[in-house]
């Protein structure tokens, strides 16, 4: 099978030598491709600030972490659509997302032309085999869901939770404690409400 | 075309002390300019001063700022001494604001106060 073209490719690795450009191109350029593929699997919430706030979060997320993209999983409007796709889910109120929610993320992959046996590992996740949800009972602050969706999202560093937790301050000792109580408490919290654990 | 989309992106950079943007929007603070007003100061029109807001600024203290400001309005089509001359000024009173621990709208209040004075 011929390797997979990544249209916008070339933007990212402007992005990662340091091109101050690059990250206009990314917004101007791929944004209006990653708006309509998340509006195509959400046509209810197409122009509202909801889905530009998704779009937007997710751009601005990879300007500032563009080593967390790898290339060889798929392709960069692939990447940022679920990251935008991931980050409506969670916007959505409660009745909403559970009606989203347990949609296969396949179709998201569909939508962006991914292959869908490495981005369906991905996104199964380790432990359950089924994706993320949050049950919608379960009433997160803001703190929270972002600290979900890093989670959803593969996130490792404890600098980066450390950063949505407003913790960038702390020394790194300290900073690993806090995520990690935070964390803790995050997963009990969904567990016992019966959601699964990205 | 995706107005509103683009539209919180511009936002967001402006927030963003790390984006073009955040300098074009103190400067057009400052000047009391409008951004259809400020594109026309900067040589170009609303979508190269959208460009221009959505890229990163360079490194001020770097040797290729310069290079790296002409860069930028290459892109966004606009005036290069123009974009350098909002890019300096805001880096000059940005590093004097972090040194005597004000922030850059303590500055504008003060600049403000002054004409003022002069006025009455």
């Amino acid at each position: 099978m011929p390797p997979r073209q990544d249209d916008f490719i070339g933007i990212h690795d402007r992005l990662l030598a340091g091109d101050e450009t690059a990250s206009s191109s990314l917004v101007l350029e791929i944004g209006p491709r990653v708006e309509g593929v998340v509006a195509s699997r959400h046509p209810e919430w197409r122009g509202t600030d909801e889905l530009h706030d998704a779009v937007v979060d997710a751009l601005f997320d990879h300007i500032r972490y563009p080593r967390k993209f790898n290339q060889s999983k798929g392709t960069l409007l692939a990447y940022l659509s679920m990251a935008a796709n991931r980050d409506l889910l969670n916007r959505m109120p409660a009745a909403s997302r559970r009606m989203n929610i347990m949609v296969p993320l396949e179709e998201v992959v569909e939508l962006a032309d991914l292959p869908r046996n490495v981005l369906m590992k991905d996104d199964e996740g380790e432990d359950s085999g089924r994706p993320p949800s949050l049950p919608p009972e379960l009433e997160l602050d803001e703190k929270e869901l972002k600290v979900f969706r890093l989670m959803g999202q593969g996130e490792r560093s404890t600098e980066v939770f450390a950063d949505a937790l407003g913790l960038g301050d702390l020394p790194l000792s300290e900073m690993r404690k806090e995520v990690k109580r935070f964390k803790d408490r995050l997963k009990k919290r969904i567990e016992r409400s019966g959601g699964t654990l990205p | 075309m995706t107005t509103g989309f683009i539209e919180k992106a511009i936002a967001r950079a402006e927030g963003n002390e790390a984006f073009v943007g955040h300098a074009l929007l103190y400067w057009r603070d400052r000047e009391r300019l409008d951004r259809p007003e400020a594109a026309k100061l900067l040589g170009t029109s609303i979508s190269g001063y959208t460009k221009a807001a959505l890229c990163l600024i360079p490194p001020q203290h770097s040797a290729a700022f310069a290079a790296s400001v002409d860069r930028i309005a290459r892109h966004a089509g606009c005036d290069p001494y123009r974009l350098l001359s909002v890019l300096r000024d805001y880096g000059i009173e940005r590093a004097f604001a972090e040194k005597y621990g004000c922030s850059v709208g303590i500055l504008l209040a003060a600049r403000d106060n002054k004409e003022t004075d002069k006025e009455s």
